[in-house]
C-alpha cells in the first residue's frame, strides 16, 4: 500500500464537515441554510490534496485520474445504449458501489487515514451528480427529438464535449441541463449566463418531478408570453405556473418543460 | 467520525435515489444564495466631465477616473 495523507482545505469548518455527513445521511431534512452550507462545502473540497508517496494533488485532481477517467466513458456507453432510462439507476448504484470499493481497495479511503471519509465523500458526490446529470440530460435529448424539436447538442460520449459551455442550441439560444441539486450549486459557483436551463422540481402534491425551464427573461420574450412575477420567497406558490423571479439582479422566467416545448415548436414551425 | 457512519451513510445515499427537492427549497436555497453573496451594497457616484464618465472617490472601494479596483480585478465603465 502507498504512504496516503489528506488534508483538508483550512476554511472548511466543523460545521461545513457536519453538514456534509447530514446530506449522505438525511438529504431530505437539510433546510435552506444547510443547503447552502453543502454546496460551500462540495465546493471547498476541491482544495483538499491527497498526496500519494511523494505526488500531491488537489482533491478535484484526484477525482479526474481516479474517478472521471477510468468509469465516465465507460458509464455514458452503457447509458447510451439503454431503451429504459429507468433501468440506468442500477447502472448509477453498480458504479457508485465500485468507486467507493475501489477507494478502499488501493488505500485511499480506510478507518485510520485521517479525512479519507471526505475525500470519498467528495468523489461520491461529485460521481452521483455525474451520473444524475447526464440521464437526466439524455432523457431530455430523447424527449425533445420524440416531440419533434429542432436542437444541437453536444456529444455525450466525448470527453472534450462534456465539457463544452453549453449542453445544447435551440432557437439559437444557448441552454444547459442539470439535475437540480448541480442546477444549485451552479447558481452558487458561476453566474447563470446561459438563455435557458432545463432542471426539475419535485411536486410534493403529484409526488413526482416536474421537469421546468429557466429562462433569462429576453430568452423568454423570444417565446411571447406573459408571466407574473414573484419574489424568491414566494415564487414556489405559483408553481408549476410559469413566473418571473429576480436571481442576482437578473431577470428569469421558469416555466414547466412541456410549455417551453410547445412555444418552441410553435416558434420553429413559423422560421420553416 | 467513525467510518463505520460514513460506510452507512454512503450506502443510504448511493440506494436513495434523487433528492427529492421541492420548489420552496429550491427557491429559498437560491433566495440563501443571493443573500450570501450580496453582503454589503457599496454606493459609487458618477460625474461625466468633458462627456467622459468619472467615478467619485469613495472610501469604501478605490476608484480611478473610469476604473473601479477589485481584489485583483480592475473594472472600466464605459459609455456606449
Amino acid at each position: 500500500m502507498p504512504q496516503v495523507s489528506i488534508s483538508l482545505p483550512f476554511d472548511l469548518t466543523p460545521q461545513h464537515l457536519r453538514v456534509v455527513l447530514k446530506y449522505f445521511e438525511k438529504t431530505e431534512r437539510l433546510i435552506p441554510p444547510e443547503w447552502k452550507m453543502a454546496l460551500r462545502a462540495f465546493d471547498l473540497l476541491n482544495k483538499g490534496t491527497i498526496k500519494i508517496e511523494r505526488r500531491q494533488m488537489s482533491f478535484q485532481q484526484f477525482y479526474d485520474r481516479h474517478v472521471d477517467r477510468p468509469y465516465a466513458d465507460d458509464f455514458i456507453a452503457r447509458l447510451m445504449k439503454l431503451e429504459d432510462l429507468e433501468k440506468a439507476e442500477t447502472l448509477q448504484q453498480k458504479t457508485a458501489f465500485e468507486i467507493l470499493a475501489m477507494l478502499e481497495r488501493e488505500g485511499f479511503y480506510k478507518e485510520n487515514l485521517v479525512s479519507s471519509e471526505y475525500l470519498a465523500a467528495y468523489c461520491l458526490y461529485w460521481w452521483i451528480s455525474f451520473a444524475k446529470g447526464y440521464r437526466f440530460e439524455l432523457s431530455i435529448f430523447r424527449d425533445l427529438k420524440a416531440s419533434g424539436i429542432a436542437f444541437v447538442a453536444h456529444d455525450l460520449r466525448k470527453r472534450s464535449e462534456r465539457r463544452s459551455p453549453y449542453d445544447l442550441l435551440v432557437l439559437r439560444q444557448v441552454g444547459d441541463i442539470k439535475n437540480t441539486t448541480y442546477f444549485l450549486y451552479s447558481a452558487r459557483a458561476l453566474p447563470l449566463n446561459r438563455d435557458f436551463y432545463i432542471t426539475r422540481l419535485y411536486h410534493s402534491q403529484r409526488r413526482r418531478y416536474l421537469t421546468v425551464v429557466l429562462m433569462a427573461k429576453a430568452a423568454w420574450r423570444r417565446l411571447n408570453g406573459a408571466v407574473p412575477t414573484a419574489l424568491l420567497e414566494t415564487a414556489a406558490s405559483l408553481f408549476p405556473q410559469p413566473v418571473q423571479i429576480t436571481f442576482e439582479g437578473q431577470d428569469f422566467v421558469i416555466v414547466p418543460f412541456d410549455l417551453w416545448k410547445d412555444k418552441v415548436k410553435k416558434r420553429q414551425q413559423e422560421e420553416i | 467520525m467513525s467510518k463505520s457512519r460514513f460506510d452507512k451513510a454512503f450506502a443510504s445515499f448511493i440506494r436513495r435515489g434523487e433528492e427529492k427537492i421541492t420548489p420552496k427549497t429550491f427557491f429559498q436555497v437560491l433566495a440563501e444564495i443571493e443573500q450570501e453573496r450580496v453582503q454589503k451594497t457599496i454606493e459609487l457616484r458618477i460625474k461625466i466631465i468633458k462627456g467622459k464618465l468619472r467615478f467619485e472617490a469613495s472610501p469604501e472601494i478605490y476608484v480611478h477616473d473610469d476604473a473601479i479596483v477589485l481584489g485583483n480585478q480592475r473594472i472600466v465603465v464605459r459609455m456606449s
